[in-house]
């Protein structure tokens, strides 16, 4: 029951975002950056490397998410160097704490069947 | 004691953006809370605490997490195995039953122990690790923790033993006294987190002394727009479960009164408990806590210009381009030589407008390029900004507004396999809610892509 009053919410939104007035975000008398963008090695508190995916530990002020950060791999003979970076700053004010993310590795093909080898710097929780 | 020189800083600035390594001695720690506060000066100041909950039995001690929708109290009781709880738990009237995950629903298992006269219920996962779980808005009302496999295995070895939950907590942001039931704090403070996991110590200027109006969290309700890349709309509300007695709430401040303090640079004061030593924005904080007495620093009000020019210009000096972050629903304040300002744990604390012998709150602490940096301002979520929506709130004329949604899901719960297909439209009220801000789709097209995103 709840299924087809989704589909019947969503139909609606679609219905209504299709009339809507669909002004760029930038446009051109607001085209000032409005977000930082930075390419920082994160330190790492903690790292599992998957199949898939790498889930790390990093430090969050309130306001770090998995999309904060990109991977980029260079691959050379048997193994795969990858490399962590925040692009996006965490400028939040929240008490420092440690947070669990998952970054998905799928779109480096070049590393597969290759030993990955993840260069930041992984360091204990308490450490500075 | 020697101070470094303007262009000594930028230098070291330069640096530690560059090459993070760089040792922070060239920096001189400075006491970003400027001064500890005096007990009773504010008694609207709230700190809002981590509860770090543990389930001990035999002095044995094991993380553990309340559920959402839980009650989170503090509970002593004897051990009883209650399997899978698909039925009626027997033999737990008076005591904790101790339930293995799967099968059924947490809310079933729950409730199957509740009516067997359980007083709280533990839940261990079926696979490694911990897990969040929740029991849904029409629940049972006990107390219910999940715990991990392991300590789910040890627990089985302690049947018929006493079994306690018991947390100790550490601060993580402030917010601010406003009256009713209600606190102000920062979106950010409060977007991942479930009630129960925290609570709130209103007007203690010693969290660990002073525990006179230590208060559960009835509800978080955070602005729906909320942008925490953009750090638009970086406010909530949050409901206690009942009232301070006694505690004299703030004032929020008119836009009239702000404008008028911004254009006189009047003083305002930041108070709160967090890391007391300056960070340069590169600069990794420590994960230490900060102090449990709170302190205040009185800084100056700064339009957003100013504050704009500030971040642009240091961002350049880096090697960036001017950027424009500092918007309508912001504010900003500090000083122009740095030092002094607010830090990491200060969020979700008041700014204050002191004035005609009345306190005003004029900004909610939200972010800022490192702590207090010169050249570089705090920003605030600007009150006034959302004076009317949060007057709409608090005096109930609304309970889910436009503007605000209630977060009683955080970002962290997961799916499982025992809570129902539909996780976002388990109950009505939640359907509600989802009308709601998909109809404000309407004027909100990027918003609209973006849930319709995250359904799939």
């Amino acid at each position: 029951m709840n299924n087809w009053i989704l589909i019947f919410l969503l139909t609606s939104c679609l219905f209504a975002c299709s009339f809507s007035d669909n002004k760029a975000v930038n446009t051109a008398e607001n085209s000032v950056p409005q977000k930082l963008t930075i390419n920082k090695i994160e330190k790492l508190y903690s790292l599992k490397v998957m199949d898939t995916a790498v889930e790390i530990s990093v430090i969050s002020m309130g306001c770090t998410s998995a999309s904060d950060f990109e991977i980029f791999s260079d691959h050379s003979g048997n193994s795969c160097a990858v490399k962590i970076l925040r692009v996006h700053p965490d400028l939040c004010k929240r008490a420092p704490s440690e947070i669990k993310l998952e970054l998905l590795l799928n779109k480096f093909d070049d590393c597969e069947q290759s030993e990955i080898k993840v260069v930041n710097e992984v360091v204990k929780a308490g450490a500075i | 004691m020697h101070l470094p020189s303007i262009s000594q800083l930028l230098m070291t600035i330069f640096l530690l953006f560059t090459f993070p390594v760089v040792s922070m001695a060239t920096l001189q720690p400075r006491i970003v809370g400027g001064v500890e506060s005096s007990e009773n000066d504010w008694p609207y100041m709230v700190a809002l605490m981590h509860k770090d909950l543990k389930v001990t039995v035999n002095n044995e001690k094991f993380s553990a997490i309340f559920m959402a929708q839980s009650s989170a109290k503090v509970l002593t009781g004897k051990l009883v195995d209650c399997g899978n709880a698909f039925y009626v738990c027997e033999g737990v009237e008076g005591h904790i039953c101790l339930i293995s995950r799967g099968k059924t629903t947490f809310s079933k298992k729950v409730s199957n122990c509740e009516a067997g006269g359980g007083i709280g219920a533990i839940v261990y996962n079926n696979v490694e690790g911990i897990f969040f779980g929740d029991l849904g808005f029409d629940g049972p009302n006990i107390p219910v923790v999940s715990i991990s496999q392991a300590a789910g295995a040890i627990l089985l070895t302690h049947l018929d033993e006493e079994v306690r939950f018991d947390y100790s907590s550490s601060g993580f942001c402030g917010a601010t006294y406003i009256g009713g039931k209600w606190l102000v704090t920062a979106a950010h403070c409060v977007n991942d987190i479930y009630k129960g996991a925290f609570f709130a110590n209103v007007g203690g200027h010693n969290t660990e002394k002073d525990k006179s109006h230590v208060l559960d969290i009835a509800q978080i309700i955070v602005h729906v727009n909320y942008d925490a890349k953009g750090l638009g709309n970086d406010i909530a509300l949050v409901e206690l479960v009942e009232e301070p007695i006694g505690v004299k709430p703030v004032l929020l401040a008119s836009e009239s009164i702000l404008n008028l303090a911004i254009t006189n640079e009047a003083p305002v004061i930041a108070l709160g408990r967090g890391v007391q030593e300056a960070l340069s924005p590169s600069e990794d904080p420590a994960l230490t806590p900060g102090p449990t007495q709170l302190f205040e620093v009185e800084i100056n009000l700064f339009s957003n210009a100013t504050c704009n020019a500030g971040i642009s210009n240091y961002y350049r000096s880096v090697g960036g381009s001017i950027v424009e972050l500092v918007k309508d629903d912001m504010l900003c304040a500090g000083t122009q030589q740095g030092n002094v300002g607010t830090c990491f744990g200060d969020s979700g604390g008041p700014l204050i407008l002191q004035q005609d012998g009345q306190d005003y709150l004029v900004g909610v602490t939200s972010w800022g390029l490192g702590c207090a940096v010169p050249g570089l301002y705090d920003t605030f979520s600007r009150a006034p900004y959302f004076k009317s929506d949060i007057e709409r709130v608090t005096s109930g004329e609304i309970n889910i507004l436009e503007n605000f949604s209630v977060n009683e899901k955080p970002n962290v719960v997961v799916k499982t396999q025992e809570t129902d297909d539909t996780f976002f439209l388990s109950t009505n009220r939640e359907l509600l809610l989802l009308f709601v801000i998909l109809l404000m789709c309407r004027f909100h097209s990027r918003l609209a892509f973006t849930l319709i995103g995250s359904l799939k």
